[in-house]
């Protein structure tokens, strides 16, 4: 039997190749005492930025086509999480120029690691099949366990990574065996073949009831969970952001959690209403568990750093509203979230590494007293930053929350959205705790701080102007989210 | 021979893994655990693609040793590298982060 090679369609591929060049291109570089290090880093921006450039292209073109024998899926939904990854990886780039400084610390690796987790993630979100969405998330993972315990002279930051790798590989353990069992009762490991096979018809067919397909399908539960750290496998998320560098904690929030939550977008929206109403009920408990313990610990930390985790878990919880609807317009609404989510998070985390002093960084609450005064750049950007994750008019945070909780009305989940409006107000009491010490408090001890790097500064700036813009003008982002949900219906 | 016998099996080694994960304190000891679990579900796989007759399922398993090795490669890097700070690869030892 001959080989059939299919057709491949380079330019689809266009965002991809771009970040496998580019890392290549580090590699390379990399080896030249000569390049500055900052070079790295500009060439990692540059090199996203194309990417980034080529997917909206994609994106406007209209394009929505399979590759690689429909095992790779280049369609709105793909490209627009693609946007999402790699405006968060040119953030978290800009920042990282700064924070890296132009020590004697190797850097190649460091930008090198960073496009190859991109890189996963993109493979996630474009994943058609079981096993691509297995292998980007490895790559994805692999990449982010060492970029974790990337300072090895720091006793933390090899914690963490140790902590991250053994949670980690366990949670994809737990994943890969969800897939065996769902490939042994659905014949299958194409996702649209595994939905489609779920009826027949208007009716449920007997796989939607098969013990060993519900079986599968709640490990997969468990493995997403742990990867974008719902409640109750959330545990090492607080430790992993403590003691990883801040650049690290701010791309491990933000990125690989959007890409967790494209796979799980991916597969379960279209499940979720052909499985056993308990398939929904556990997401809606989770959904709530996860919005209520982020919050609640939140409230008792010390630690900026800490705190900015629990935070992250909760609105990990308010993302898993839009999928407990399990509607086009709670999907929409989640990418929505994902992308708002990412900016602001990176934001607050770029404000954490701005307040550094000579000594290191300063991440105690109370360290901020007095700030809105001394420091009056670094506390605005804070404050905004904390407004949208409280979700506070006119910030991009308000939108995203209000379009989750329509979605969920939508869907007849009036109590999460009652939990959610209640977790709301909960973390505001956390995030604006943050903005009264820094405007009403004297500080205890004068700090020096170190000037503002001005790549720092960019990244924040454009941060805070895209939290405003989408803020005022929400239709610009939730139009193209959902257009992205249309196409795939049709 | 029947699909279930592999399946109850593979489902036991996979068992045999978690127990293992979660009562065990040496970081290396977990690891080969979680390699475990792996293999089970590798073990799955081959079975499951037996009995249906189709390829996936083994193609499957080599990705499955590939990514397991990058893993370890990393994972016994990482645990060396908190060895040489600690002197121990306890994980209750291994406890500094906490809040």
């Amino acid at each position: 039997m001959p080989l059939e090679i299919p057709d491949i369609n380079w330019s689809l591929l266009m965002p991809q190749l771009v970040i496998v060049s580019t890392l290549l291109i580090v590699l390379v570089f990399d080896m030249f005492d000569a390049i500055s290090k900052k070079t790295l880093g500009w060439m990692t921006i540059v090199g996203a930025g194309i990417a980034l450039w080529s997917s909206i292209d994609l994106l406007q073109a209209g394009t929505d086509q399979t590759q690689f024998n429909e095992m790779f899926r280049i369609d709105s939904y793909s490209l627009f999480f693609n946007i999402i990854f790699l405006v968060s990886t040119i953030l978290v780039a800009l920042v990282s120029i700064s924070y890296l400084g132009s020590g004697d610390k190797k850097q190649g690796p460091y930008y090198l690691l960073i496009l190859l987790a991109t890189l996963g993630m993109m493979l996630m979100a474009a994943g058609n099949e079981l096993i691509i969405v297995f292998l980007g998330l490895e790559l994805m993972s692999l990449s982010l366990y060492v970029l974790a315990s990337y300072f090895r002279e720091s006793p933390a930051s090899s914690e963490a990574g140790m902590k991250y790798l053994l949670l980690g590989a366990f949670a994809s353990a737990f994943f890969l065996y969800g897939i065996a069992l769902v490939y042994g009762a659905a014949g299958t490991t194409n996702i649209p073949e595994i939905i489609s096979k779920l009826s027949v018809g208007d009716q449920l067919s007997l796989l939607s009831e098969s013990p060993l397909f519900l079986a599968g399908i709640f490990l997969l539960i468990v493995g997403f969970g742990f990867k974008v750290a719902i409640v109750p496998f959330h545990q090492w998320a607080p430790d992993v952001y403590e003691g990883a560098p801040t650049t690290i904690a701010a791309f491990i929030s933000a990125g690989p959690k959007a890409a967790g939550f494209a796979a799980f977008l991916t597969i379960f929206v279209d499940a979720l209403p052909k499985l056993p109403t308990q398939a929904t009920g556990v997401i809606v408990l989770l959904a709530m568990l996860t919005m209520t313990v982020g919050n609640v610990i939140a409230i008792a930390q010390t630690n900026i750093k800490r705190m900015l985790a629990y935070s992250s878990i909760a609105h990990a919880g308010y993302v898993m509203i839009g999928l407990a609807a399990a509607n086009p317009d709670g999907k929409s609404s989640a990418m929505l979230y994902l992308f708002i989510y990412c900016v602001m998070n990176i934001g607050a985390f770029g404000v954490v590494i701005m307040a550094r002093t000579a000594d290191g960084e300063n991440l105690m609450i109370s360290d901020y007293a007095g700030l809105g005064f001394r420091k009056p750049l670094l506390a605005m950007f804070m404050t905004l930053m904390l407004l949208s994750l409280a979700g506070f008019p006119p910030t991009a945070g308000f939108v995203g929350k209000l379009y989750v909780f329509k979605s969920a009305v939508e869907a007849r989940h009036y109590w999460l959205v009652i939990f959610g409006a209640i977790n709301t107000a909960i973390s505001a009491f956390y995030y604006l705790r943050v903005v009264v010490t820094m405007y009403m408090r004297e500080p205890e001890e004068e700090l020096e701080f170190k000037p503002y790097p001005p790549t720092l500064v960019i990244g924040l700036v454009l941060a805070a102007i895209g939290i405003l813009l989408i803020g005022i003008l929400p239709s610009l982002l939730l139009d193209q989210a959902q257009s992205a949900v249309q196409s795939a219906l049709l | 021979m029947a699909l279930q016998y592999y399946l109850i099996l593979s489902a036991l080694l996979f068992t045999i893994g978690v127990i293992g994960v979660l009562v065990r304190r040496n970081a290396i000891i977990i690891f080969m655990c979680i390699e475990l679990m792996l293999n089970a579900a590798n073990l799955a796989f081959v079975a499951i693609s037996r009995n249906l007759g189709t390829a996936e399922g083994q193609l499957f398993v080599f990705f499955v040793m590939a990514v397991a090795a990058a893993e370890v490669a990393i994972g016994l890097a990482i645990i060396v590298s908190v060895f040489k700070h600690r002197e121990t690869i306890n994980v209750d030892e291994v406890n500094s982060l906490k809040g």
